[in-house]
């Protein structure tokens, strides 16, 4: 999720690479330098490369991973939901999945403003509710809860990174991600032919010291609680290992591992599990970044597992942000902006141009093969 | 954090004839007056073989080769002793430009340096942006200037290549501040800043050198430095097709090449036959001012690895901090025929080598 803003300045000094090597600059002594604040550095680009704006989706695109207008949006950033319909049509987007509707009357209101007067162009999922973790049915609770999501209009159920992470019983015991105790909650998504949309851990700098070697250091100064690095937390591989666990047992369940399984950054490690669990399916939301430093590696991962990948952004709708999206996945352009750039990190991205069949899968057809699935109650 | 593959490549996969380096320069090799042409040698036959060897490197061609006895100092010490594996290029004087009849002893000197052995003429940046009138005062003396007419003509009838770098990265033309994304490597190396002052624009000075281009076309003119504006090939490409005694050879520019690894790779294959192998290697320790040009296994297996592999997001130069511009770069993947000419076919054609 992106944040509004940035709280602590970053205040990593952008000096001479030369001092590192001992070596004094040539006729110039090194406190004369000039330094700037990296926060304050904004590079030029000075190459001249072919730029290929995509203004509308070469095929309908359905975003499976938003949070336009959810449960939680205060009433200052609700967007009118005929203006994000507009937005869509211009762009050649089918439907939004809005992922965090939350339950009960807060996703009724959700369902009331957006999904009813549209239903062909918004998605709502239901969330968990942590609170009552302790009770002896809590799975069964949360399966009664997500009945009663479906009722009112829900079609998937979302589930946030604090689990893993922060999600604890009342004794401070940390709930692992392959706990018994919410196996009915799993199993009654397979039986209601729900998806599982799951975030689980973050990207692999958030597990890294906050210095100046971590790559996401702007982005860690700007949202300290996104850094998971030190004793109180679990590692990435062993809450990883546990998600997959929780794959293996459910496989009647399909679950949307966000964000490419949270771990782009290593695409064999994905590529491994979705090879050992046919019922997970991947998102690439806010991870344009993360493949679009890795063109060629990411566009062996799209072809292997086109049937696998899903459309999905983590960024408020608006017609740049799509566009920027498109440009990625349908262009052979190099060295441009992601999205939100350089807040993740500051690299740029390449064109993935993939092929038009895969295109159209990952446009549309995975996530229409995913909610087609829908069975509901009986 | 990326865990992409990584394929090193100790040695490269045809023998390189490295066009660009500078393991000899005068030794007050900075600005126009070096008057006594005395040289320093970086690194001994030796130590540079040593490395070679290991790296497959067949020649190493010494740019800043400057003149007469030092000059001749050179061509013995290195060139003469190991034929094959060294060879020595010179450089004008400019410090004598205001001297009469400096036009024709320019001509005279390079023809006196090649029957002394030397096998190329260097022209650095000072040409257009260091030397003046009073050679270190009044205003800049044009790359097009007539005086330099006949320097130009006898490298041709003399059969011997000019490399020559002119005017330098375009972000050295702009402001030094938090727009520039080449700011450290200017803040370490102020004097390579030329904005402002009485500096030409960038397409001045490359207009200039193409007017020299166009009315010596006997003359090969090796273009250092990807033609000085890698950043632009759709412009370089432009000059290659205008101008067919125009070369280009890679040194210190596969920081850029690299960031935009098809643009580049479409490049390379249109020019083929046009491309050589070049670093601006220096020896250490003078190489550790540029870190992109340090001497030694490490920076060959950079360039080997950019142009052999499809490797992504690697450091261009061996340095903890990427010294030209925080980015990283994308492999070529170059084909085998083409990998033999732009290591080596290229350039031994250039510089006359047998095969």
């Amino acid at each position: 999720m992106k944040r509004a803003a940035a709280l602590i300045a970053p205040v990593l000094l952008i000096v001479s690479s030369v001092t590192l090597l001992g070596q004094a600059p040539k006729g110039q002594k090194a406190e004369e330098k000039k330094s700037i604040l990296l926060k304050d550095f904004r590079p030029q680009s000075m190459l001249h490369v072919p730029v290929h704006n995509v203004y509308r989706a070469r095929f309908p695109v359905i975003d499976v991973h938003n949070h336009v207008n959810d449960a939680r949006s205060p009433a200052s950033e609700r967007v009118p939901p005929a203006d994000v319909v507009a937005m869509m049509d211009a762009c050649n987007v089918q439907k939004i999945v809005i992922l965090t509707g939350k339950w009960g009357h807060d996703l009724q209101r959700v369902v009331d403003e957006m999904v009813k007067p549209y239903p062909d162009r918004f998605i709502v999922f239901t969330q968990l509710d942590w609170t009552n973790l302790d009770a002896p049915d809590f799975g069964q609770q949360m399966a009664r809860q997500i009945d009663d999501a479906v009722a009112r209009g829900a079609r998937g159920l979302k589930v946030t990174k604090e689990f893993g992470l922060q999600v604890r019983y009342k004794s401070g015991k940390l709930l692992t991600v392959d706990d018994p105790k919410l196996d009915p909650i799993w199993a009654e998504c397979g039986r209601l032919g729900i998806p599982v949309s799951i975030h689980v851990t973050d990207p692999e700098a958030f597990f890294h010291p906050l210095d100046n070697t971590n790559e996401r250091f702007e982005e860690l100064i700007d949202n300290p609680d996104w850094l998971f690095y030190g004793p109180q937390f679990p590692s990435k591989e062993s809450i990883l290992e546990a998600r997959n666990r929780m794959f293996a047992k459910h496989p009647n369940t399909t679950f949307i591992s966000l964000h490419v399984g949270n771990w782009p950054e290593d695409l064999d490690y994905v590529s491994d599990v979705l090879n050992r669990h046919p019922n997970v399916m991947v998102e690439f939301g806010a991870r344009e970044a993360e493949l679009g430093r890795q063109p060629r590696r990411a566009l062996r991962f799209f072809v292997e597992y086109s049937d696998r990948i899903m459309f999905g952004t983590d960024y408020s709708p608006s017609a740049e942000m799509y566009r920027n999206y498109f440009r990625w996945l349908e262009t052979a352009d190099e060295y441009f902006d992601y999205w939100s750039a350089p807040e993740q990190g500051r690299w740029k991205i390449y064109g993935l141009d993939l092929p038009d069949d895969v295109l159209e899968k990952v446009y549309h057809r995975n996530a229409d093969r995913i909610f087609s699935q829908f069975k509901g109650q009986k | 954090m990326l865990h992409v593959a990584e394929n090193k490549v100790p040695r490269s996969r045809y023998p390189v004839i490295d066009v660009h380096t500078h393991f000899a320069w005068l030794a007050r090799s900075e600005g126009p007056n070096a008057a006594d042409g005395r040289l320093k040698f970086l690194a001994t036959p030796e130590e540079l073989l040593a490395v070679m060897d290991r790296k497959n490197i067949q020649t190493m061609v010494n740019l800043t080769g400057g003149y007469g006895a030092g000059m001749e100092e050179a061509i013995q010490k290195y060139q003469a002793a190991h034929p094959k594996r060294f060879v020595i290029f010179t450089e004008p004087q400019w410090h004598r430009l205001n001297d009469p009849n400096y036009s024709q002893f320019q001509a005279d000197e390079i023809e006196r340096a090649r029957k002394a052995g030397a096998r190329g003429l260097k022209v650095t940046k000072a040409l257009g942006l260091y030397v003046r009138e009073g050679i270190t005062t009044g205003p800049l003396v044009k790359i097009d200037d007539r005086r330099l007419d006949p320097m130009w003509e006898v490298c041709g009838a003399l059969k011997i290549p000019v490399s020559i770098h002119i005017s330098d990265p375009e972000a050295f033309f702009l402001p030094i501040d938090r727009f520039n994304e080449r700011f450290e490597e200017l803040n370490n190396h102020p004097d390579w800043s030329f904005h402002g002052k009485d500096f030409p624009s960038n397409r001045e000075l490359q207009e200039a050198r193409n007017r020299v281009y166009a009315r010596h076309p006997k003359t090969h003119f090796n273009t250092l430095h990807v033609g000085n504006d890698a950043e632009d090939l759709p412009s370089v490409s432009e000059w290659m097709d205008r101008f067919p005694n125009m070369s280009v050879e890679l040194g210190a520019r596969i920081g850029e090449l690299g960031r935009q690894p098809r643009a580049a790779r479409k490049f390379f294959e249109k020019y083929q036959d046009r491309i050589m192998f070049g670093t601006d290697a220096v020896p250490p320790p003078e190489g550790l001012a540029t870190p992109q040009q340090i001497f030694g296994d490490e920076l060959y297996e950079i360039y080997y690895r950019f142009l052999e592999t499809q490797d992504e997001y690697f450091d261009y130069a061996p340095a903890p901090v990427p010294p030209q511009g925080r980015w990283r770069i994308y492999g070529l993947g170059l084909p085998d025929k083409i990998l033999r000419k732009v290591y080596h076919d290229n350039a031994a054609r250039m510089l006359g080598m047998a095969r």
